[in-house]
């Protein structure tokens, strides 16, 4: 599939079938992950793969975010002590940095038959408890995933003022 | 799941969403509080001494069908929310005059 394929096809998956997602596909999507940039090139970005139904369930418990079963999650984690090299820096671009590798996680997702949305209601002590996240380390952003158990919706039309593209000044309205 | 796990279940996302509210958008709070609501629409297959319940599991139907209308418009969900209390309160009068 065609990356700009993959873009227009993507939605928001929240509810999956019970089917697991094969080992090879989860080591693409972490490979998806891994190919985004970090601000300086800097490692400080830790990526967690839960594919256990149990450690799933759980998860779920806490995250009021997610309201299906996915069959894996990837979670986007910041290193804090790792991030504070890069000084103030890093604490503003560590969770764009994590956003940009959830991104790539969505974006393959689509290109491999899969399903997925980010989820950001859970919570974070629950979530360390649950998968021995370090308390040096804070969570950035869940990625659920597994094969969608309806029809895709169809696209929703932006907000109004979403995504405003302007040209050459803030505020000069470009037609893209 | 039995009947401790579905209570722990709905306890953990009360939890969950208490904190959550602290951090999150205003209007996730009613969000919130009608999903755990279409949770707690489903008692009866969990709970042996709660009986299966129509018109509970009809607004569990409903809630999930029209929670996206948080997210689209606080208007619309206002609306959404005074159409369930009002069947919430004809329901209850047709129970209180059937006792």
């Amino acid at each position: 599939m065609e990356l700009f394929e993959s873009l227009q096809r993507r939605r928001a998956v929240r509810d999956f079938t019970t089917a697991p997602v094969p080992e090879d596909i989860l080591k693409k999507l972490v490979y998806a992950a891994r190919r985004a940039p970090t601000v300086g090139n800097a490692p400080y970005r830790r990526i967690l793969l839960v594919n256990n139904p149990a450690t799933i369930r759980l998860v779920k418990q806490v995250s009021p975010g997610i309201r299906g079963s996915p069959a894996a999650l990837i979670i986007m984690i910041t290193d804090l002590d790792a991030a504070k090299q890069l000084g103030r820096l890093g604490a503003i671009c560590s969770p764009m940095d994590a956003g940009a590798a959830a991104e790539n996680v969505l974006l393959a997702a689509v290109d491999l038959g899969l399903g997925a949305c980010l989820a950001k209601s859970y919570s974070e002590e629950g979530l360390k408890e649950i998968l021995d996240i370090p308390a040096n380390c804070r969570t950035e952003i869940i990625v659920q995933l597994g094969y969608p158990k309806k029809e895709l919706p169809p696209s929703v039309k932006p907000k109004a003022d979403a995504d405003a593209i302007y040209l050459d000044r803030y505020g000069r309205t470009w037609e893209a | 799941m039995g009947p401790n796990d579905y209570v722990y279940d709905l306890a953990m996302f009360l939890l969950a969403s208490a904190r959550g509210c602290l951090d999150e958008p205003p209007h996730y709070g009613p969000l919130r509080l009608m999903q755990a609501l279409s949770r707690l629409a489903t008692a009866s297959r969990q709970v042996p001494c709660i009986s299966a319940d129509e018109f509970l599991l009809a607004a569990k139907k409903k809630i999930d069908e029209n929670e996206h209308i948080a997210f689209q418009s606080e208007e619309e969900f206002t609306k959404f929310l005074d159409s369930m209390i009002r069947e919430f309160t004809a329901e209850l009068k047709r129970r209180n005059k059937a006792k």
